[in-house]
Formats: structure tokens, C-alpha cells, sequence
């Protein structure tokens, strides 16, 4: 589902933020990224929305080779990722619901669909009873549930979680990871990177460790690596 | 494209206008300052030139026939007239009716008596008009080497002013509708650049989301182009019943004008420039949206 094969990555600034990483991720893994601040984090996300282009190597996303992506191949390719963030990143001026369906709207999905799929998806996170409010009428966890509905509405193969939880106190932080998982379980591949050891030892998943740009550990059902 | 997703780009251009209010406002005024100079420029440049061509077609070129001339020879003369390049109109005038031209001109018939028949001291004439003022020198020339003729008269100092005022009416009204037209779509680049910044987080949502480079574009050109729509608008509804109003007060209050020259008519004036200016007004917007999100929206 992911592949990416010995990606370097080295900013115009000459840092070098990825050292040649290779990950395989198959179709319906649960799959945290993990790494202090600097480790590669965050480029690897940026890299996978193709937000940045890898320096060298390649990266394969459902089957779509993104190296070599023409500009108006780009929007195509972010059909198949769902990304929520760390700030949620909801529109302050619409409603959950409208904030759910605008990301239909703006690929272009059929009005009768986008009516049908969207108190779906609310219901399925928690929010049907939320569809008129506004951003800032919600909690942190019920807008992360928002932008998590808007994250998977359109039914993406992959689904991207950067720090989803960074901003939740741990209650409302499992409550998202058990949605997380849930989710997964439809057959969703769901790669989450994270800060959160507490959930990663919990959760028994796959873990990635990165740090100063190699992968220094990458093991299936693992804990939070101490050395990240 | 989607019917829900035209309505969709109708409806965001919309709401973006009402929603940076003071910014759509002082475009709006801006394009509509600038359709409403490059307006008024026409309108003078026209009647300027509609005015100045009444003038030229009385500019015409006189030439006066060699005595005894057989009415052959005026007969070739009238033809080798007539086939000079740019030559419109050739009217012959016979020293009996020059005679009596200037009998009734004078209004004092009685001196002139003794002039008649045989005595008569003028002599052939052909009053030429021609296609345009600027030929004046080309056709001058061609007329003094017809054989026959005595003397040629034309009006080329005359003619110089008008051909002057009229190069310099028209370079005028280009440059200053060239200049305008750039200040307006500088303008309108600026209002579509804020446009983009307040809504730069729902850019980047769309992104995300995998919306099309296009689908983020629209709103913001049809934003332009109202902008551009009612900038036009606002002077059309001024200026046409404002320019019947002038020409009505010149008529009225300086009737010697009305004998010299007359103005366009209104209808004339604005069937060509309103939908001119509306065009150059979806023009402008579309173009100062286009390169405004060619330059601030990286998507």
C-alpha cells in the first residue's frame, strides 16, 4: 500500500532530514511513527501528501508511483490519504456538518451522495447529534472527531494521522486511538505519528522508530522505543 | 464540471466579495474610476474625430482650368481627375456658373453685369473631394502634372492641424486607456491577493482533501470578474444619461455650435461602449484574478 525505497531527503538548506528510509506498509496495517522533534518525522508525512519531493529514492502510495507525479496528478493521488492534524485544521466559519462536507464538495461528489455519506460518517465518530455546531462550540476531541470524519468521508485506502493526540488530554487521546482503530478495522491502512508513549505501549502495533533520519528500529507489535 | 460545482464557484465568489467588504468596494470604485476615464476619453476622442472629418470632407482641392480649353479637353482633364488614387468626388464648375455663384454670393448682381459672356474674367474649375485629408499632398501633386490645369489650390496647412490633432486625440486615448487598464488590474490583483490570504486555510484544506488546482481557482476568477462586471456597470449608468445631458446643454445653450458641427448621438456612442466596457471589464478581472493566484496561490 506504502513503499518507499531508500528516500533521502536533504532540505535546500543542506540539513538532511531523511538519510535513505525504506518502509513497506501492506494494505490494512495499523502502523506509529515514532521519533523526538528533528528525527524525520514530519518530512516523512509531508513526503507521503507529497507536500515535498523526496531528494532521491522513490515512493510508491496504492500503486501510484508519486516520484515522477505531474502537478495536476497531485490532487488524484491525495484522493487516496486522509490526513488529520495535531490542530485539527476545521473551518472556523462552518458547521461540522459542512465542515465534513466540504471535502466532498471539493472533489466533486454528487450532491445526493454527499447527503447520504455525510451524517454517516458523524455517526460513526460520535457527532450525530453535533451536525449545526460551529468549531469553537466543540471540545478538542470532538473537533479532532470532526476532522477525523472529514479525513475518511471520501473513503480513502489510507488514512494519515500526524500527532493527532498532541493537543488532547489522555481521556479524549484513546478516545480518538480507539476511533483510530476502529477504523482500521473497516480495512483502512493507518499510519499515525506520534508523541504518545502511553498509547503506542498500549496498543501493540507496529511501531517505526525514526531518529536523525534512519530508521533505527521497526518492529510489529512493539512498545515505545525509549531511544526515540 | 458539475452543475453543483458552478453554483459552488458562484456561491464562494460571492461570499469572498461581501466578505473582505472595504477591499471590494474600493476595486470596484477603482475599475469603475478607470472604465469611467477610458469612457470619457472616447467619447471626446469620437466626437472629436466624427467632428474633425466634418471638417475634412469641406477640405477639398480646387483646381483652376488654362482659358480656351475645348470641351474635350476638359472632358479628358475631368477623366484624368477622376483617376487619381483617393479621389472621391469631381465637380466641374463652367466660368458661367462660377459667374453666377458669385452673382448670388455678392448680392450685388449689378456690378458683375458687365462680366458675362464673353467678358467673363473666370475661368473652368473642378471643385475635387477626396477620401481623406491625408491624400490632400499625393492628389495635389498628381493634379499639377495634368496638362491643362493653371493652378492648383489646397488647404494643406489646414490640413496638417487636423491630421495632428487627430494623431494626437488618438495616441491620447490609447495611452490613456493602456494606462487605466493596467492600474485596474494592478488593483484587482491586490483585492484577489487578500481574497486568497483570508482564505488560505480552506486552500490548504482543499489541497489536502485532493480538490483540483482549478476547482481552488474558479471562485476566485469569478470574484474578479464581478468585480470587473460591476466596475463597468456603475459608469455605463452614469455617463450615458450624463452625455445626452452635455450635448443637450451645448445644443440648447450655444446654438452657433449646432451650425458648425454636430456630436454624436448617445446611442451611437454607447452601443459601442457599454458592451465594450463590460467586456473590458470581465477582461480586467479576469485577468488581475488570473495572475494574482498565478503568483499567491501555490497550489
Amino acid at each position: 500500500m506504502i513503499q518507499l525505497e531508500n528516500v533521502k531527503k536533504v532540505y535546500p538548506n543542506g540539513s538532511q532530514a531523511l538519510k535513505g528510509v525504506s518502509i513497506h506498509i501492506k494494505k490494512g496495517e495499523f502502523v506509529f511513527i515514532i521519533g523526538s522533534s528533528g528525527s524525520g518525522k514530519s518530512t516523512l508525512i509531508k513526503l507521503l501528501l507529497k507536500e515535498l519531493d523526496p531528494t532521491e529514492g522513490k515512493i510508491t502510495i496504492n500503486g501510484i508511483d508519486t516520484t515522477n507525479l505531474a502537478r495536476n496528478e497531485i490532487p488524484y493521488l491525495r484522493r487516496n490519504l486522509g490526513v488529520v492534524f495535531q490542530d485539527f485544521r476545521l473551518l472556523p466559519n462552518k458547521t461540522v456538518y459542512e465542515n465534513v462536507a466540504f471535502a466532498m464538495r471539493v472533489i466533486e461528489a454528487p450532491s445526493r451522495i454527499i447527503r447520504r455519506n455525510v451524517p454517516t460518517v458523524l455517526s460513526l465518530v460520535g457527532l450525530q447529534k453535533k451536525l449545526r455546531a460551529y468549531p469553537n462550540q466543540l471540545s478538542g476531541g470532538e473537533q479532532q472527531r470532526t476532522a477525523l470524519a472529514r479525513a475518511i468521508v471520501n473513503n480513502p485506502p489510507i488514512l494519515i494521522a500526524d500527532e493527532p493526540t498532541g493537543n488532547l488530554d489522555p481521556d479524549t487521546a484513546w478516545g480518538i486511538m480507539n476511533l483510530l482503530e476502529d477504523i482500521n478495522s473497516r480495512g483502512t491502512t493507518v499510519v499515525v505519528a506520534t508523541h504518545a508513549k502511553d498509547i503506542v505501549d498500549a496498543m501493540q502495533k507496529r511501531v517505526i522508530t525514526l531518529k536523525k533520519g534512519v530508521i533505527i528500529r521497526d518492529v510489529e507489535k512493539g512498545g515505545y522505543d525509549n531511544e526515540a | 464540471m458539475r452543475p453543483s460545482s458552478i453554483r459552488y464557484y458562484f456561491k464562494e465568489g460571492f461570499t469572498s466579495l461581501l466578505r473582505n467588504r472595504l477591499m471590494t468596494v474600493a476595486s470596484i470604485a477603482t475599475v469603475a474610476a478607470c472604465i469611467f476615464i477610458m469612457s470619457f476619453s472616447y467619447c471626446v476622442v469620437s466626437n472629436l474625430q466624427y467632428v474633425l472629418r466634418q471638417m475634412e470632407d469641406s477640405i477639398g482641392i480646387a483646381v483652376f482650368l488654362n482659358e480656351e480649353l475645348t470641351s474635350e479637353d476638359v472632358e479628358r482633364i475631368s477623366t484624368e481627375i477622376k483617376e487619381i488614387p483617393h479621389v472621391k468626388q469631381v465637380i466641374y464648375t463652367s466660368p458661367d456658373d462660377a459667374l453666377k455663384e458669385l452673382q448670388e454670393d455678392w448680392d450685388m448682381a449689378g456690378i458683375l453685369d458687365g462680366f458675362s459672356g464673353e467678358n467673363n474674367p473666370l475661368s473652368s474649375s473642378f471643385e475635387i473631394a477626396l477620401e481623406g485629408v491625408e491624400y490632400q499632398g499625393d492628389v495635389s501633386k498628381a493634379l499639377s502634372e495634368i496638362e491643362g490645369i493653371d493652378s492648383v489650390r489646397d488647404a494643406h496647412t489646414e490640413t496638417e492641424v487636423l491630421i495632428k490633432i487627430n494623431n494626437i486625440t488618438q495616441v491620447t486615448g490609447v495611452l490613456v486607456i493602456i494606462i487605466l487598464g493596467v492600474i485596474s488590474i494592478v488593483i484587482i490583483m491586490n483585492t484577489i491577493k487578500i481574497s486568497v490570504y483570508s482564505r488560505r486555510n480552506e486552500i490548504n484544506i482543499m489541497k489536502y482533501v485532493g480538490a483540483t488546482d482549478w476547482f481552488i481557482r474558479w471562485p476566485f476568477i469569478i470574484e474578479g470578474m464581478l468585480i470587473g462586471i460591476i466596475g463597468s456597470l456603475i459608469p455605463m449608468l452614469i455617463s450615458w444619461p450624463a452625455y445626452s445631458k452635455i450635448i443637450d446643454v451645448l445644443y440648447t445653450n450655444l446654438p452657433v455650435i449646432k451650425n458648425m458641427v454636430t456630436f454624436r448621438y448617445s446611442i451611437d456612442i454607447f452601443s459601442v461602449l457599454v458592451p465594450v466596457s463590460i467586456l473590458a471589464g470581465i477582461l480586467l478581472g479576469t485577468v488581475g484574478s488570473v495572475t494574482s493566484i498565478r503568483k499567491h496561490l501555490k497550489v
